[in-house]
């Protein structure tokens, strides 16, 4: 077939060669595919593709083939698409460091296999891929058979059986001890000392700085619940002001947000690149008060 | 005279169940058990009849009615009714989330929630509030079971266990979150923990701006399938 009529088809299909009576329905089924005994062969279709010069079509490159019975990873003839292997991860960066994807016009990998994404081993590859080529890579979370292709490839109305590495990475044990935005199991206590701080100049807020001097911090602190930290997802307001309590270091600082007109502040004990952790107040009046004293610098 | 005109729908609620099918009666249809077969002799008798395209989406479509609807939709369509959804080529042990009208007249009704989950039933419960109109959706809920160990006015600082898990795990994270704006309220008959007065350990439903900022995993139903995040997304 020539590859110029392989690179417009939507799907690039890829069979593996030793056909079982199954596979071998499927490769009847199947109008435009590609049959390769393994890795080495992929390889040089691909190279030969990329002579074609043919125009990038957008398609997905489909793997079909049977899943490995101990870890259920697809294999292409004796070659198991395992990402825990070296050399399979380095087969997939390699396409990366060449951009043969792109350069076929293939937005995202299928492995097309029983339960490709039925074992951690599978899943753990399908993300690990995904991470390699900087493409979506999906994999199956049933069994496939001839009855799910036609002759264009895996039928659209079976898509349902795939499961794609975003969906993947969003996925959680439940089991895990934190919830996936790295929320404490349980309310956090304010440690003032274990605070990150920083100069005043590192961090200029784009709101209203006040500097509390080492008396005041102590006051402000005290109306602070200090064991009811949580994030607070979805927490748009923007501060009314940013409060600079001095740390054991001269000249540097710890960052709160006041919020919500006192009725909250927030600290960020995990730094700025991860989720403040909002404590209440118990005065928010006392607290406005106290923050009146405290001159207003704005950036 | 003229005929009264119904009001439109106000809400429809589904039920999480895990499901082996046993039957395929259509391209949609099927009849399956609410357990491991091998744990009912593979029963006929035990076999729950659905059609799986009987779902919201089917409703928002015109192609039933509100008292038509079996199931939830396919995570597609932000549901968690996994199983199917055509056959032959679907998925045959899955999750079905059955309307509850539907659910309770059934001949035969498996027990809510299956002894296998562990869980709560509220956690397997997710509600669909339609708009006015009974023509869209105007929010979904999710539910959760929850401990409120601090207030801050409507804020409340919950301990959120990840549904399904709450009978046999620790809970996932706590999470300052604001229920007089997320929180199904309490006087609907489905949230029981809250602010003030109410009690401070049980159910809570969010929508799906207060589960998308958990961002906890979906119950897994039955057990050993995988999960997805809340709330799933409409493709």
């Amino acid at each position: 077939m020539p590859h110029s009529a392989l690179l417009a088809q939507p799907h690039l299909s890829v069979i593996t060669g030793d056909a079982d009576p199954e596979l071998a329905r499927i490769q009847e089924l199947l109008e435009h595919k590609v049959v390769v005994g393994g890795r080495g062969e992929l390889e040089e279709l691909l190279g030969r593709l990329l002579g074609a010069n043919a125009p990038p079509t957008p398609k997905t490159l489909d793997l079909i083939g049977h899943s490995t019975p101990d870890l259920s990873v697809l294999a292409i003839g004796a070659w198991a698409i395992d990402a825990a292997s070296a050399t399979v991860r380095a087969f997939f960066r390699e396409l990366a460091d060449l951009e043969v994807l792109p350069r076929l016009g293939i937005r995202a990998v299928r492995l097309l296999g029983c339960e490709t994404a039925g074992t951690a081993a599978g899943r753990a590859t399908i993300c690990k891929l995904s991470e390699i080529l900087g493409a979506p890579v999906l994999g199956t979370r049933q069994m496939l058979s001839a009855a799910h292709y036609d002759a264009r490839g895996l039928k659209d109305e079976c898509r349902h059986a795939l499961v794609s590495s975003d969906e993947l990475r969003g996925e959680r044990d439940p089991g895990a001890p934190v919830g996936s935005s790295g929320a404490s199991p349980y309310p956090r206590l304010l440690d003032i000392d274990a605070l990150p701080s920083s100069p005043l100049a590192a961090h200029p807020p784009p709101w209203p700085r006040r500097i509390a001097t080492a008396a005041i911090a102590r006051d402000l602190l005290r109306l602070v619940r200090r064991a009811a930290g949580a994030e607070m997802p979805g927490l748009l307001d923007a501060p009314s002001c940013e409060l600079a309590l001095p740390s054991s270091k001269p000249g540097w600082y710890h960052a709160a947000h006041v919020l919500r007109d006192g009725e909250l502040l927030r600290f960020y004990p995990d730094g700025t690149h991860r989720p403040g952790v909002v404590y209440p107040v118990d005065d928010p009046r006392a607290l406005r008060e106290l923050l009146d004293r405290l001159p207003a610098i704005t950036a | 005279m003229t005929k009264p005109k119904p009001s439109p729908p106000t809400r429809s609620i589904f039920y999480g169940f895990g499901a082996w099918v046993g039957r395929l009666d259509g391209r949609t249809a099927c009849a399956w058990w609410a357990d491991d077969p091998s744990n009912l002799g593979f029963d006929h008798g035990q076999l729950i009849k659905t059609d799986l395209a009987k779902n919201p989406a089917a409703y928002l479509a015109g192609s039933i009615s509100i008292d038509q609807l079996e199931v939830d939709d396919a995570p597609a369509g932000g549901g968690l009714t996994k199983l199917g959804p055509t056959w032959p080529t679907g998925s045959t042990i899955n999750s079905v989330w059955l309307e509850s009208n539907f659910y309770d007249h059934l001949p035969r009704r498996p027990a809510f929630p299956q002894p296998f989950m562990n869980c709560r039933g509220y956690e397997l419960t997710t509600i669909i509030e339609w708009a006015p109109d009974g023509k869209s959706v105007h929010r979904r809920f999710w539910g959760f079971h929850c401990e409120i160990t601090a207030e801050q006015g409507p804020l409340a600082l919950c301990t959120v266990w990840t549904p399904g898990t709450s009978q046999t795990q620790k809970p996932t994270g706590s999470w300052w979150i604001d229920l007089a704006a997320h929180a199904d309220p309490i006087a609907n008959g489905f949230t029981t923990a809250g602010t003030g007065a109410a009690p401070k350990q049980g159910a809570v439903f969010l929508d799906a701006f207060g589960t998308r900022g958990l961002a906890l995993a979906a119950p897994k139903v039955p057990p050993y399938q995988g999960g997805q995040l809340l709330p799933l997304p409409k493709r």
